[in-house]
């Protein structure tokens, strides 16, 4: 399951954004303080549709990451990778850290901060209605009178995107979007204007995000085996050590005050004072 | 009375802190905080967490030095150093549970494992440690209670504890960093380094020998008691090393990944980068490493003290400032995060400050202890019965605390009551004019003219008036609002509330259209929804909308004289004025007595039966009163007013 937007065919008519609200029941767009724009992404806008300069529309929505960095850092695996390809929510076991907005490279998680009871929001492709199959495709590209953003099995969707550039290398940028930024993603773009503002920097590189904790979290093991032997063991030998010099001292001053013998005869004598 | 002060002013914050909660779970954090979605997490991640468990880091370092290496000179501060750091974890968790979303989840990591997040493995960390620390502070407790069985059950347990707090320690202080690592377009390049956890877990300790340092000299001042210079100088000198070892591997870790010249460009992010190392390890370092400065009180509080504001710095840096400019969002705390961030640090200074006065923290307590906690006798002579001490203080600090409390609710912004409103849209203010009112052809109406004494210069063409430019619909569209007119016409003085003190959210008085109800009528019949669903649903839209290229608005598009070509009966009055408005009658009048009406008389001839007798006057007006009028569809059916 994937998307394929074609930014050179969409007409901005938001056909696509309706089609997402009434859809998926996100309620009313408002003004509020922690949004940038009321048609930004928002908890009640899943996707947009965001204008650029020459009748260049271009929209947004999440990327459905193939390896997701907002699903590898939920504590609690609320965010979920579906072998299907979108990137789905539980709320039920959310507990509302918003670690996956600050790992997003997209920024596209967004929270409903009014609520007493929040929840994070975002796209999740329809997931669950083309399940039950109550959709055969998600409400946006169903909506879309032009086929701006068409909906496909992912190797489908490259092969289309690929044919399109190679046979319009005038018009488009000789690149799919999203193949290859970190690690690929399951929504792509094809484009005759540059992508790079989609993200939180204009080339997010091809390396897959959840990679590089990784990198420590598969130490984890050998820390605790490593800190806890040597720990240990420094202690078994300074405690050793200081034991036999205790008992020397004890046996060249038989007649001075008895020291206290290891590190917590101290405490014992306090705790029978008391 | 120092002790008493100062228990006051913590007992005042806690109390506004608490008036902040009740907001808190009530309203939600879109009330209270100052967050954002681009800036998720902000001062109580930061400060609280990050931070939080950076300053508890002594209690690992200090268990490490006591009974790992036995370096028994110590052994005065482990008690303290290991409280702090329990009630340094006891705020961590205070400050998650205002900080998350749905804090009743908290304990889900433990059913639901996620080995890939590093706050997965922060949470198990965290959560671990916090009942290892319990457990190394029990004895403490445990000792003045007469369970001595319990007590030498901890006791044995000591050392195994040790190694496993030191474990755990070590583990999320760096894991603290490694939450980071998966945002380098998000965290500015000078702070994102692929060695952010051993970056956290060096300065951990750093901060944790800083943060003995501190407290000792805190609370030797506090409770007037004698201070452990040269314990305290000892620490002290492994700061200046460990500060010195973090310093290096900063700067060592920029070069290797060249970005060094990040800081050459004067930016605030570099000058705010040097100034954190500066005052984070640099300048205590080299403090510490000076023999003069270790042996004065005021050079040990000097250092720890800029240590430990280096440290928080740089958590609130790496968690929240260097993300700005990738971000593009500015993010200041509210006071309302403000202030349970230091409400939480309150109460766990309170709470430490209990442990001090009733257990044996500190060991020279020890022996001064009974005559000071002795209830006084009552005075036999006057028979006037004395406080029991902790009884009148408790009274006290109950009044300040209820103090703050009110504080916070009188600080407590408008919105905290009803929860957070949606921004108001700009409003622009009225402006008095001065206005021209004529005569207009037909009585009784008026038109109105911004007074020019160019123009008019003789006093008959109308009456001056003073009267209001307005944007009285918020579409940036001024007209001038004879606000006296209003008055006279509404019932004078007791009008003010037909369009004032209604109490409409995000308004201040009521827009023009509320009562001039057709200004936004539009004499325009066309349903778009009905011909979308009529040509093929959303497929059918390039059938008017041609130019896929061109935005779809009603200019754009064909007009309706395209397809429906009998559409104007012979009499209309409907013209087709300009090409980019086909269809636009001049009045909703105009167009129902000279479209609507004449086809509706035209289809009856034809025996087609329609649903509203438009042909007879009576199927809308009531009478001669135009506001008996019924106004009739595309617009919302509406009772006649009686």
């Amino acid at each position: 399951m994937s998307i394929l937007t074609d930014v050179t065919r969409c007409i901005g008519c938001e056909e696509c954004v309706k089609a997402c609200k009434e859809t998926n029941g996100t309620g009313v767009d408002q003004p509020w303080r922690w949004q940038r724009k009321i048609d930004d992404l928002s908890a009640t806008r899943w996707t947009t549709v965001v204008s650029k300069p020459d009748k260049h529309y271009v929209r947004k929505q999440c990327r459905h990451c193939v390896e997701p960095a907002c699903v590898s850092v939920c504590p609690v695996g609320a965010m979920h990778k579906t072998p299907e390809g979108p990137v789905v929510y539980n709320s039920d076991i959310c507990l509302g850290c918003r670690y996956c907005m600050m790992a997003c490279p997209y920024g596209v998680p967004r929270y409903t901060w009014s609520e007493p009871v929040p929840y994070v929001r975002k796209c999740i492709m329809c997931y669950h209605k083309i399940k039950s199959g109550e959709l055969q495709q998600p409400a946006c590209t169903k909506a879309c009178p032009v086929e701006a953003t068409i909906y496909g099995d992912r190797d489908e969707l490259l092969e289309i995107a690929h044919k399109r550039i190679a046979e319009k290398p005038d018009l488009y940028i000789q690149k799919v979007f999203g193949e290859h930024d970190v690690g690929g993603t399951s929504v792509l773009y094809v484009s005759d204007i540059d992508l790079g503002f989609l993200g939180w920097k204009d080339d997010l590189g091809e390396k897959p995000l959840p990679i590089r904790t990784w990198v420590f979290l598969n130490k984890v093991p050998g820390v605790i085996v490593g800190v806890g032997a040597v720990m240990g063991g420094v202690y078994w030998v300074i405690d050793r050590r200081m034991r036999f010099q205790a008992e020397a001292m004890q046996k060249a001053q038989p007649a001075a005050e008895k020291e206290p013998d290891g590190d917590n005869g101290n405490d014992t004598t306090e705790a029978e004072k008391s | 009375m120092r002790i008493r002060l100062v228990k006051g002013i913590l007992w005042v914050l806690v109390g506004v802190a608490a008036t902040v909660t009740i907001f808190r779970f009530l309203k939600g954090l879109g009330t209270v905080t100052a967050l954002t979605d681009t800036t998720p997490w902000g001062l109580w991640i930061g400060f609280d967490v990050l931070g939080g468990v950076a300053l508890a880091a002594g209690g690992f370092v200090m268990a490490a030095c006591v009974y790992i290496f036995h370096l028994e000179k110590y052994r005065p501060i482990i008690r303290p150093a290991v409280l702090t750091a329990f009630l340094g974890y006891g705020a961590v968790i205070g400050g998650l549970m205002f900080d998350i979303g749905l804090p009743w989840n908290i304990w889900r990591p433990v059913f639901f494992w996620q080995e890939h997040s590093a706050l997965f493995e922060v949470a198990w960390c965290v959560m671990l440690y916090f009942h290892v620390l319990a457990l190394e502070f029990a004895p403490v407790v445990f000792e003045r209670l007469p369970y001595k069985r319990v007590y030498k059950i901890l006791k044995a347990l000591t050392i195994p504890l040790v190694i496993l707090g030191i474990i755990l320690s070590t583990l999320h202080q760096s894991s603290l960093g490694t939450l980071f690592l998966i945002m380098p377009f998000r965290v500015h390049p000078l702070w994102y380094s692929p060695i952010l956890p051993i970056l956290f877990f060096v300065s951990a300790i750093g901060l944790g020998l800083s943060m003995v340092i501190t407290e000792s000299v805190v609370s030797s001042w506090l409770y007037k008691k004698e201070i452990e210079k040269d314990l305290l100088g000892g620490l002290a000198r492994a700061g200046s090393y460990v500060l010195g070892l973090y310093a290096v591997l900063k700067i060592v870790d920029l070069a290797f990944t060249g970005k060094l010249h990040y800081l050459a460009g004067g930016s605030w992010e570099a000058n705010l980068f040097i100034f954190e190392l500066l005052v984070s390890a640099i300048v205590p370092a080299v403090l510490f490493a000076i023999p003069a400065v270790r042996r004065s009180i005021g050079g040990l509080a000097t250092g720890a003290g800029i240590a430990v504001f280096g440290f928080v710095l740089n958590r609130i840096d790496v968690s929240g400032l260097s993300t700005i400019s990738a971000t593009g969002t500015r993010y200041f705390p509210s006071w309302t995060e403000f202030a349970v961030s230091i409400g939480i640090v309150s109460a766990a200074a309170l709470a430490f400050f209990f442990f001090v006065e009733h257990f044996y923290v500190y060991e020279e307590t020890r022996d001064d202890t009974p005559e000071k906690y002795a209830v006084p006798e009552p005075d036999p002579v006057g028979g006037v019965r004395l406080y029991w001490t902790p009884m009148a203080s408790a009274s006290q600090y109950s009044l300040v605390f209820i103090i703050g409390a009110a504080l916070g609710f009188a600080l407590m912004p408008d919105n905290a009551v009803h929860g957070v409103v949606p921004e108001q849209t700009p409003v622009k203010a009225a402006r008095y004019v001065e206005g021209l009112q004529t005569k207009a052809e037909e009585q009784p109406l008026y038109s109105y003219a911004l007074f020019d004494p160019n123009e008019h210069e003789n006093p008959d063409d109308g009456e001056m008036r003073n009267m209001l430019l307005i944007d009285g619909d918020r579409n940036d569209k001024f007209v001038l609002f004879d606000h006296e007119k209003h008055q006279e016409d509404n019932g004078g003085k007791n009008s003010c509330g037909m369009c004032h003190h209604m109490n409409k959210p995000l308004d201040r008085a009521t827009s023009c259209f509320e009562c001039h109800r057709d200004m936004f009528l539009p004499a325009d019949t066309f349903d778009h929804e009905f011909h979308r669903t009529k040509l093929d649903e959303s497929g059918g839209c390039v059938q008017c909308h041609t130019d896929p290229a061109a935005p779809k608005n009603r200019a754009t598009a064909r007009q309706c004289d395209d397809c429906h070509k009998t559409m104007r009966v012979p009499d209309s009055f409907v013209q087709v004025a300009d090409k980019d408005h086909t269809g636009i009658a001049p009045g909703y009048m105009d167009a129902m007595h000279k479209l609507c009406i004449e086809c509706h008389k035209k289809k009856e001839t034809e025996k087609v039966e329609l649903a509203p007798d438009l042909g007879r006057c009576g199927a809308c007006h009531q009478g001669l009163d135009s506001s008996l009028l019924t106004v009739r569809e595309p617009y919302p059916q509406q009772a006649p007013a009686s």
